[in-house]
């Protein structure tokens, strides 16, 4: 309860609540916004909702590859610039942000998570696996793989590869990772365990491609990312990622909707740029 | 920031108590005070958490004649747990974040005397964002120099001692170790006084907190000795030998071994419930909350110790017992209700002097308190069923272990399978709501839930950038019963057997008061107060401005007895009800849940199919109160 716990708890409930407020909102403001003469988007700017401090989905010195297709989508939607709030991505989030109506878009957010409405997805990854280039792991796909057993791998805490480590009996030598944490204070935890992998303190990482990617990239030690496509039971390892709106934004939604049709190839650069691993829909890499 | 009424006069008592020693031990004197009925110098009431008074002024003949004597809006919002504490002519207790300390003159019409109000880093609050409750200060008479404290516990986990006269800070001491944002602790509970010293426990399992239980030395708030609910023995405080579970040893690192790998260290097993005290073993008792963060089927092993009872050694932290409930917690239900003390309880024909805890996983316990050997064990409610039994032969492999039903269980059920009607909900047959226990019926009062839920595994969800299979949990009434989500019930702890039941629309979320005038209260979450008689006959209510999570306490003043009350809704209760939000997103989005409920618009569809239809009880709380910070003090016509 209060404190209460359960950080993977989520009541569905709670983003139609949030959507009703809005409505309400708007019932008073008559303000006007793109499409739908009803829907409390920012004609001028491109709003977006935003964490301060993780890299390297964004950050406050924009450095962030959810920085650099805001500006895209700024420039392609014909605002003056990107405006940010900025909220650490934990709990409350949404409701602070999103739901308080001191933004207009989530850059990235899960296919399937009814905190927010989401647009098509932009992108589609997975938890890959880590480790050095040249050891005796070099080959290893899954977490099933025998070569494993005994090793040091670092996962963050309630993931899914967790759950698959736990079946192959990993849990026991594994390196725990916060999941909540709040981010204006604590490290990137995906940059702390390669610093961890490159410095010997694990011998693999279990982690959502993304995160990993750009610090795979700039890592000192030579590296290898396989994504998790090849589990043979468990929990799911690949997630859809989309932009995510108020439930009421229709327009505003179809308006992304248009803007991610029109400049996939643009967006893909970008995660590119900074080694996300994407996926098409038979998970075989897109590398251009 | 500290706000003195420079020209109030302090009174007379307080001053005299102040300056004058009673020539006790200030822990004999603060147990003599809590003796004195006319007082309520303790949270909880006294060390044993009875929450009874032999105040009989009030009683089954005249309550129907109480009327509300004066009232004080708090100034603040959300949910208001805890109660205030009373004596020498004062009033103190405090509010929700941002936790001001009020102190009230009973002798100027409630004059404020002093407030207090602290300097809290902002950040705490998206942290704890799921509620800013505060269960009450706490009060330690004055020793050697030394004055007489109020000791508050603050949502950032400062432990502040104020002067009990000036409310200047005497000392501060941060608890919490709040150093990289992954630890993420805060603070809600209500601290205890024994003798030289202040217990407080630890809030935040959600964010891989480390459970611990602190003891601080009143005299300069410097630590006296911390104890954790996961790790080695050295940071347990437990002797591998001497510390015992149901009779046996613990062996050695019991902490560490109940789990795979490093996961202890982000254990949880948190602390934040109430505290009791045997003054004659020296003993201090208190719960720990679940394993934390951590899918269950992440970490594998029975995660001591969270989910337990601990019985401690009140000067040195040694663990003498333990007593851990619910082993590899699959449904959140923390251990750290309250713990009544009760001496010469007559169990199978043999007198024992016993501890008994109404746990949030449905089953009460009844246990010797010196022993820590199990007793009692049986559902007070009949409509558990996560669990068919606690096993209670002591021959058993499974002895004191409850006998899980695989069809509520959510890890055997897998992440491909929604299990339904899991009873009691996460939020347990009761939270922290303390009962009462009255020594001239033997009997326990206790406000109780009375709800359900379903589990559905395979909800994606999305945190710091990263998406992963989370569950939703559905709440709705329990089958049978009046359709009511909430009961009043007496049990006899001795049997294990409910005696009488009174069912309420929603959960009853108020701490209980018994008195000697053969009456006893209890607050609703729609804002009455209720008088009950020994029968479970309603005598008395009232409707305060709010929804009350507070506990009843009674008082005397100038020879009159009062009761008083905090109303507030907010906490888990208010937010978890009335928006169906079990992981409670704060007052904001309980309020956006109201009002989208009553909002003229096309989404009311949405909501009525989606959500609050099927848990249309929750909902209903918002036609009956909204938020609201008052305390109430009621009495008897002059």
């Amino acid at each position: 309860m209060r404190e209460s716990k359960f950080p993977f708890i989520r009541s569905r409930h709670c983003a139609v609540a949030l959507g009703a407020a809005v409505l309400m909102g708007m019932a008073a403001a008559h303000a006007a916004g793109p499409g739908a003469a009803w829907e409390l988007v920012d004609p001028n700017y491109l709003r977006v909702c935003a964490d301060p401090s993780n890299m390297p989905f964004t950050d406050e010195s924009e450095e962030g590859f959810e920085n650099k297709i805001a500006e895209l989508a700024a420039s392609k939607l014909e605002r003056e610039s990107v405006r940010y709030e900025w909220f650490p991505m934990a709990t409350g989030f949404v409701r602070n942000t999103l739901g308080a109506n001191r933004c207009d878009v989530i850059m990235g957010y899960a296919q399937g998570d009814e905190l927010v409405q989401n647009t098509n997805a932009y992108y589609r990854s997975a938890y890959v696996l880590i480790y050095k280039k040249g050891g005796d792991l070099d080959g290893v796909e899954t977490l099933q793989d025998p070569r494993l057993q005994g090793k040091r791998i670092g996962v963050v805490q309630s993931t899914p590869p967790a759950t698959n480590m736990a079946a192959a009996g990993l849990m026991g030598n594994a390196k725990g990772y916060p999941l909540m944490v709040d981010t204006r204070h604590a490290p990137s935890v995906a940059e702390m365990m390669v610093k961890d992998l490159a410095n010997g303190a694990i011998d693999a990482a279990a982690v959502w491609g993304p995160m990993a990617g750009y610090y795979v990239k700039n890592a000192d030690a030579d590296l290898i990312m396989v994504p998790l496509v090849k589990e043979e039971a468990g929990s799911r390892m690949t997630y859809r990622i989309t932009m995510g709106v108020r439930p009421s934004d229709q327009e505003w939604k179809r308006a992304l909707n248009r803007f991610i049709r029109d400049n996939q190839d643009e967006i893909n650069s970008i995660l590119l740029e900074y080694n996300v691993p994407l996926l098409d829909e038979s998970d075989q890499p897109i590398t251009q | 920031m500290r706000v003195p009424k420079r020209t109030a006069l302090i009174p007379l008592t307080a001053v005299a108590l102040a300056c004058a020693s009673y020539g006790a031990h200030a822990n004999e004197q603060l147990q003599q005070m809590a003796d004195d009925p006319a007082n309520w110098v303790m949270p909880t009431g006294d060390y044993a958490n009875t929450r009874f008074s032999e105040l009989d002024q009030i009683n089954a003949e005249n309550v129907g004649d109480l009327e509300v004597k004066w009232t004080f809006s708090t100034g603040v919002l959300r949910g208001h747990e805890g109660g205030p504490l009373v004596f020498n002519d004062v009033m103190y207790f405090n509010t929700p974040f941002p936790n001001i300390v009020y102190a009230l003159d009973l002798n100027n019409d409630g004059r404020i005397l002093w407030k207090y109000e602290p300097q809290q880093n902002s950040d705490v609050i998206p942290i704890m964002c799921c509620d800013t409750v505060n269960r009450g200060v706490a009060y330690a008479p004055a020793e050697g120099d030394r004055p007489a404290l109020i000791l508050q516990y603050q949502a950032d986990t400062t432990l502040v001692a104020l002067d009990a006269e000036t409310g200047e800070v005497v000392w501060e001491v941060q608890n919490g170790e709040q150093t990289d944002g992954s630890m993420a602790e805060s603070g809600t509970a209500a601290p205890m006084v024994v003798d030289d010293k202040v217990y407080v426990g630890i809030s935040g399992g959600e964010f891989g907190v480390r459970g611990h239980f602190t003891a601080y030395n009143l005299d300069d708030g410097s630590m006296a000795w911390r104890a954790y609910s996961t790790g080695p023995d050295s940071e347990t405080l437990m002797d591998p030998e001497q510390t015992t579970h149901l009779g046996e040893p613990v062996g050695v690192d019991s902490g560490v071994t109940t789990w795979e790998g490093d996961q202890w260290q982000q254990g949880g097993g948190t602390t934040w419930g109430w505290f009791a005290y045997d003054p004659e073993l020296n003993l201090v008792y208190y719960g720990t909350g679940n394993p934390s963060t951590w899918n269950p089927v992440q970490r594998p092993g029975d995660n001591a110790w969270s989910m337990t009872i601990f019985a401690r050694d009140a000067d040195t932290g040694m663990a003498k017992w333990v007593y851990q409930m619910t082993p590899h917690d699959e449904w959140d239900y923390d251990g750290v209700n309250e713990n009544i003390l009760v001496d010469d309880m007559e169990i199978d024909g043999e007198a024992r002097n016993v501890l008994v805890h109404f746990d949030r996983n449905g089953f009460a316990y009844t246990l010797d308190r010196e022993t820590g050997e199990l007793l009692v064990a049986e559902k007070y409610d009949p409509a558990v069923n996560w669990a068919t039994h606690v096993e209670m032969d002591p021959e058993s492999d499974e002895y004191g272990r409850p006998q899980v039903v695989a069809e509520y269980s959510t890890q055997q059920n897998g992440e491909d399978t929604n299990t339904t009607g899991i009873c009691p909900a996460a939020l347990g047959t009761k939270d922290q709501q303390p009962a009462a226990y009255s020594p001239e019926t033997g009997l326990f009062y206790v406000p109780t839930n009375h709800v359900c839920m379903d589990y559905e595994p395979y909800r994606v969800s999305y945190t710091a950038g990263q998406p992963y299979v989370g569950a939703t949990v559905s709440m709705y009434p329990g089958p049978d019963l009046d359709g009511g989500m909430g009961k009043f019930i007496a049990w006899d702890a001795a049997k294990g057997e409910i005696v009488w039941s009174i069912p309420e629309r929603f959960s009853v979320w108020s701490g209980a008061l018994a008195t000697a005038g053969d009456v006893v209260f209890y607050g609703t979450l729609e804002g009455y107060i209720k008088a009950v008689d020994m029968d479970g006959n309603e005598l008395y209510r009232f409707k305060t401005p709010s929804g009350i999570i507070g506990n009843v306490t009674t008082y005397e003043h100038d020879g009159k007895q009062y009761i008083a009350v905090l109303s507030g809704v907010g906490g888990w209760a208010g937010i978890g009800l009335a928006g169906g939000l079990l992981q409670a997103e704060g007052a904001d989005a309980w309020q956006a849940a109201v009002a989208g409920e009553r909002a003229p618009t096309d989404q009311q569809q949405a909501i009525d199919t989606a959500g609050l239809g099927a848990v249309g009880g929750y909902a209903e709380l918002a036609d009956y109160t909204t938020l609201g910070g008052q305390l109430t003090v009621f009495g008897l016509p002059d």
